[in-house]
């Protein structure tokens, strides 16, 4: 937390004293990239990105996303990995967005062709706050930015604050589960990932938040999950109208039939594309949660 | 066996040679940005165009071309001298097991990302071709019967390598879990991001290895007649041997680990190259070169112009189109 403040304090400096471009700032993958100018033309190469461009008002800056964003008023440059370097480049944009360890490779890629790439790699809340604030730098637009993401911590922390109050005997389990179907693996958020911090600030305790993997993320037994009984089980739906089948998904596991959280009817589904993307979304995620969690609450 | 298009007389192949540099010019101007074929001349002739398509041409397109057409083509000469070799029409450049342990090398640099700092050993291009390397030694070393090789065992061991080293990438995949997408697209081949340095270095590798691979196409002849006979005919059998094997692991590690696993190519490119041109290596090792050279360059342009903005691995593509083509020639050849 100290360290966050002492990042957001020497931000407000820079912003203060030397906010003139050319501006030098380093990304998540440690590189520094400079930029001589406000960037006019830029191509969302992950969806992640593309929220945070829009939360700051650039989306008539955005000339290319992915075929996995939602926004889709920019031209399609196709995947993620390998990424169309062709198409980018017809599309002349001053900076490419990429999202993180993942899409290192690539970065690499668009470098050779003479692009410049800012790679982000937000982990927790705090990484989102930050992350809006280096790009509203790079987008002459720090100040807008800083509100933005003071209005959201203080939302946040709105929530996380009435949630610290409750005895910790008295927080509700939760699991969160994500079910490949077919080969019936759950996929679930441990210690290290967004959602696990997620759940806890909204006073939810994490039954796997002990545990980690990759990212945070891990793969879990169902029998761990009879012997944790959880009270709330939070579960990802993909398309509009796909809640009743996440649900569905949930309670076709046998061996899950006498969890709390299946007999009190708490099988919560959540927007698939917010829990599997660390932007500022992420914070109305915690408001929603708290309300579930406390006051039974609203689907 | 006298091919279609070569009954004894002598072969087109100028011709043919100066018809590949134009079709590869005209491959050119395919992609997910179209770009008008004289653009495309203008530019390869040092005229100023539109500079975002002048880097799409020299920078981007005319390396893919380039490694397509050099992987193609090593893979069909390694594919043509392992079937003459082994004697066995079944062979590939990966029957040695070097796919599967390019692969494993791929994936373990993957999985290694997040522990090791030295980019060595989480580099995938070099990790893939030290394993490609690695898994082909053991092949040798299974294989190995007091200095001799035998084929049958040459061929098992490979099989076995194979076996190993695609349960050792499944395990690693399983336990990691991570970065999939990198690896998926691997394995099923992709030129997408090769640049200038890939094609040099292929440059380089595909010159030496197929030109020396020319150079023995008697001892192949010899060879496809059986190991006594080849050794009547003054060939020292083992060390021609060993020499197909160390030349043709080395040529296909190389491009295994710049291009990923591109099948089919190896395969069929020397049976159509037979079927059209004769079973002579003297002409079925260049001519294999050439077909497998167009074909994959064919193969790229589809690859990353069907479907475009997303591309396809182009292992699909490969299947895809070289299994008709084959058929069909197959066919026509039977009725002939």
């Amino acid at each position: 937390m100290r360290r966050a403040l002492l990042v957001l304090f020497v931000m407000c400096l820079i912003s203060i004293f030397v906010l003139s471009y050319p501006i030098t700032l380093v990304d998540d993958l440690g590189r520094a990239v400079t930029f001589e100018k406000e960037p006019q033309r830029v191509v969302s190469a992950a969806p992640v990105a593309t929220d945070y461009l829009l939360k700051l008002d650039l989306s008539n800056k955005i000339v290319g996303v992915t075929s996995f964003d939602s926004y889709k008023e920019a031209e399609n440059i196709g995947n993620l990995v390998p990424i169309n370097i062709e198409k980018i480049l017809t599309l002349k944009p001053d900076v490419v967005f990429t999202f993180g360890g993942f899409q290192a490779g690539e970065v690499e890629k668009l470098e050779k062709a003479g692009l410049k790439v800012f790679a982000i790699n937000p982990r927790t809340m705090d990484d989102i706050f930050r992350t809006l604030i280096n790009i509203g730098i790079i987008f002459n637009k720090s100040e807008q930015a800083k509100k933005l993401s003071r209005n959201l911590k203080s939302k946040m922390l709105g929530v996380a604050k009435k949630a610290y109050n409750v005895p910790i005997d008295k927080r509700p389990r939760v699991f969160f589960a994500s079910i490949y179907q077919g080969t019936n693996e759950i996929w679930t958020c441990g210690q290290g990932s967004f959602l696990n911090e997620v759940i806890s600030l909204a006073g939810g305790v994490n039954i796997t938040g002990n545990y980690t993997g990759p990212n945070g993320w891990l793969t879990i037994g169902m029998e761990f999950v009879v012997s944790e009984n959880p009270d709330v089980i939070l579960t990802p739906y993909y398309y509009e109208g796909g809640q009743e089948e996440a649900i569905k998904a949930v309670k076709s596991i046998k061996l899950w039939s006498n969890l709390k959280a299946i007999k009190n009817n708490k099988i919560i589904p959540v927007d698939g594309n917010i829990v599997s993307s660390p932007d500022t979304r992420l914070v109305d995620l915690i408001v929603k949660l708290y309300k579930i969690f406390y006051s039974g609450g609203d689907k | 066996m006298k091919g279609i298009l070569f009954k004894g007389r002598k072969l087109i192949l100028p011709f043919f040679a100066l018809g590949i540099v134009l079709f590869l010019i005209l491959n050119l101007s395919f992609g997910s940005v179209h770009i008008p074929f004289h653009e495309v001349l203008l530019s390869l002739i040092g005229k100023k165009i539109e500079s975002v398509n002048e880097t799409i041409i020299l920078n981007i397109r005319l390396p893919r071309v380039l490694v397509g057409f050099l992987a193609g083509a090593s893979l069909s000469v390694v594919g043509c001298a392992f079937q003459g070799f082994l004697k066995n029409p079944l062979a590939d450049p990966y029957i040695l097991g070097i796919s599967s342990g390019g692969a494993f090398g791929a994936v373990l640099a993957i999985a290694l990302q997040q522990f090791v700092g030295w980019k060595w050993f989480s580099n995938m291009e070099t990790m893939s071709f030290l394993f490609a390397l690695l898994s082909t030694m053991i092949t040798y070393f299974i294989a190995n019967n007091k200095g001799k090789l035998p084929i049958t065992q040459l061929i098992l061991s490979g099989v076995i390598v194979n076996l190993i080293f695609s349960s050792a990438t499944t395990f690693v995949i399983v336990f990691y879990w991570r970065n999939i997408a990198n690896s998926t697209f691997w394995l099923m081949g992709s030129l997408s991001g090769v640049f200038w340095d890939d094609a040099i270095r292929l440059m380089i590798s595909s010159a030496v290895g197929i030109s020396i691979l020319m150079f023995f196409s008697e001892n192949l002849n010899a060879m496809s007649l059986g190991e006594e006979e080849a050794m009547y005919l003054g060939v020292n059998v083992e060390r021609f041997k060993l020499l197909n094997f160390v030349l043709g692991s080395f040529l296909t590690s190389v491009i295994v680990s710049t291009i990923g696993i591109v099948g089919f190519v190896g395969l069929v490119v020397p049976h159509i190259a037979r079927l059209l041109f004769g079973a002579n290596h003297k002409i079925s090792i260049p001519t294999s070169a050439l077909i497998g050279g167009v074909f994959l360059v064919t193969c790229d342009s589809i690859a990353r112009s069907l479907f475009q903005p997303t591309e396809m691995p182009i292992g699909i593509i490969t299947s895809f189109i070289g299994a008709p083509v084959f058929i069909f020639i197959l066919k026509w050849r039977l009725r002939s």
